[in-house]
């Protein structure tokens, strides 16, 4: 933890001093953006919400106030969210995940800030106002615009959360239908050493590979093809539990590329891959006489899918129009 | 003359019954030696002076931390647990991966201290020794429980992504319980709802990933905040900064700054203590001494 804090605050160590900003640096905006596609209406308003209730709370009269647990305390409750907010904008590099802890105090101050204004549209400018009917009218109003911004925040995180499966549920379903070998198939017994009852390979779709949990029993540790990435992938560990303590080879802190890591197509029985339209390389997936397809499933195309909207959220009837999708699939070497 | 509050009791009993009428608030506002408003003042104006008496209560008494209001809104029990294990559930079975950190980083060390195999980032080499096992080891604690006949294939994946939606549900209730006490159930209400539904939690809620712990904690840490239980909230939040993130500090900084007023220094200073030796250095010794120092007397190869 300590060497944590250290690589990322001091810059590693090292002698180059860049630490996490070797992971890529993202603007301002980021987090804004990101903010509104995983919220959307409840990151807006959450956002808002310490100036809000600084605004809304006094006009409360100070019973009502009091049975909200108080000023400050409300205020307290959503700063937290400010501060670590402050923190993270402040740092370059940025990641979707790092916000997820706001998510909590963004419903939290969301919430507080449409209870306070509900009561103070309700009661408190009512009570100036005097007349009933009016009061009955505008708290009416107020109620109807809570379960309009309730009802249209469902839709969209719904729409989203839709989205996310649909369009980028593929790799999951795939590598859960990797098939199972007994021996070590044909194809690969020829070549040298203690092998494994079969190998699977991956190439530029290395990120989204789920876990070793998802290769069948027996099978060898994922082999990397070299596809366009540049910097350093993981290798397998030695053997349990000498893995834990032992010194790997071919390891560095600076994200360089380790060219050991790369295995040869030929060595594989199994590949998973994506056909891409915008790819410059044929992927193993389109060459049918070699590789026979085992299971696919489709997988949205962003390059080619030029609406932003129907990309982010699904909307039934239009993100499918829309959308370009590739087919995510595992094929196997035929025999 | 009216009668001094003579115990602690009868100022507790002062502060909690709010009077009905203005007879009643005279009375109370006598008891807690304020001054009443002109004659002919109106029903508000006796709450007001009510409300900023009870507020300050005399020295030496302190008000009691929670709140004595109990819900009666059933739906922030077992349905609201039941809903929201629901919505997280489905996510564990089909949400993607978001991010591959949380594959090399995570899922692949726990896939080596459970099978023996898996990927290893330069994070997890002891030369850099960035990671804690002991934070994947917990984890594997919850698969350990299981019986082996289970855990074939991928199930280990999906079976601690199910034990994360029970964590992630469950944290979530009780947050909404405490957000209902200290801010009342219509707030609460809505946060059951904007965080059962929203799309950032249905991703987030189920990953394998320090983030993911720091907002559990935060939730927990939360919870115990809102009712009055400081000592357990600090602690929730010594385990996020010292297990899983430090950077989840700042969340915890106005806890902490309420904490020190409303328990004193020591207090707080005793809570960091206690969460320093069992979340910060017995990590960091079972790091150092079972795993990535687990080799130290062999020859290095």
């Amino acid at each position: 933890m300590a060497n944590l804090l250290l690589y990322n605050v001091l810059g590693g160590g090292g002698s180059e001093g860049e630490g996490a900003n070797l992971y890529g640096v993202e603007d301002y905006t980021f987090y804004v953006r990101n903010l509104l596609l995983n919220l959307n209406l409840v990151a807006l308003l959450g956002l808002g919400s310490g100036p809000l209730l600084a605004l809304l709370l006094p006009l409360l009269p100070p019973a009502q106030r009091a049975a909200r647990g108080g000023y400050t305390h409300q205020l307290l409750a959503v700063s937290g969210m400010y501060l670590a907010f402050g923190v993270f904008q402040s740092m370059d590099h940025k990641e979707e995940r790092f916000l997820t802890m706001l998510y909590p105090t963004l419903c939290l101050g969301a919430a507080l800030a449409l209870d306070a204004a509900l009561s103070v549209l309700s009661d408190g400018v009512a009570a100036a106002a005097g007349h009933r009917a009016p009061r009955r009218a505008l708290a009416a109003a107020a109620r109807g615009g809570v379960a309009l911004f309730v009802a249209l925040f469902v839709a969209l995180s719904a729409s989203r959360s839709l989205a996310l499966v649909r369009h980028y549920g593929a790799p999951l379903q795939v590598w859960s239908a990797l098939p199972t070998y007994s021996a070590p198939p044909a194809a690969t017994a020829s070549l040298q050493g203690s092998l494994p009852a079969m190998s699977a390979c991956v190439g530029k779709e290395w990120y989204r590979f789920p876990s070793s949990f998802f290769l069948p029993p027996g099978a060898g540790p994922l082999l990397w093809l070299r596809a366009g990435f540049g910097g350093q992938l993981p290798q397998p560990f030695a053997e349990w539990p000498r893995g834990l303590s032992a010194l790997p080879a071919h390891m560095n802190d600076r994200n360089r590329d380790e060219p050991s890591r790369y295995s040869e197509l030929d060595r594989c029985d199994v590949v998973v891959d994506v056909e891409l339209r915008s790819q410059a390389e044929p992927s193993a997936v389109a060459d049918a006489a070699t590789w026979e397809r085992v299971h696919c499933a489709p997988f949205l195309d962003a390059a080619a899918s030029t609406s932003t909207l129907a990309r982010a959220f699904y909307i039934p009837g239009y993100s499918d129009k829309r959308n370009v999708f590739a087919e995510y699939c595992v094929v196997a070497r035929r025999s | 003359m009216p009668a001094k509050p003579q115990t602690i009791n009868a100022y507790k009993v002062a502060l909690l019954t709010k009077p009905q009428t203005i007879n009643d608030y005279k009375v109370a506002l006598l008891k807690l030696r304020v001054g009443l408003p002109p004659k002919n003042a109106k029903l508000e104006e006796y709450e007001k002076r009510w409300i900023e008496a009870t507020a300050a209560a005399p020295p030496g008494v302190r008000k009691p931390a929670l709140p004595a209001m109990q819900t009666r809104a059933w739906w922030l029990g077992a349905p609201a647990f039941v809903a929201l294990l629901a919505v997280r559930s489905l996510a564990a079975a089909t949400a993607p991966i978001m991010d591959c950190d949380e594959t090399f980083n995570y899922w692949e060390p726990l896939s080596y201290l459970l099978r023996g195999t898996g990927m290893q980032t330069w994070e997890y080499s002891p030369e850099f020794a960035l990671r804690s096992w002991v934070y994947i080891e917990v984890h594997a604690l919850v698969l350990r429980l299981l019986p082996a006949t289970l855990l074939s294939g991928a199930n280990p994946f999906f079976a601690l992504r199910q034990a994360l939606a029970i964590l992630c549900a469950l944290s979530e209730t009780l947050f909404c319980r405490a957000v209902a006490r200290r801010f009342g159930v219509r707030p609460a209400t809505l946060v059951l709802v904007f965080s059962g539904a929203s799309s950032g939690m249905f991703h987030a809620g189920v990953a394998l990933l320090p983030s993911t712990t720091c907002m559990y904690c935060v939730l927990l840490g939360y919870a115990a905040w809102l009712s009055g239980r400081h000592r357990l909230g600090l602690m929730a939040g010594c385990l996020a900064v010292l297990l899983a993130w430090p950077f989840v500090a700042p969340m915890f900084v106005p806890m902490g700054l309420h904490a020190l007023a409303v328990l004193g220094a020591a207090s707080v200073a005793l809570c960091a203590v206690g969460g320093l030796l069992s979340f910060g250095l017995l990590p960091a010794l079972l790091d150092g001494y079972l795993y990535y120092g687990a080799g130290r007397y062999e020859p290095q190869p």
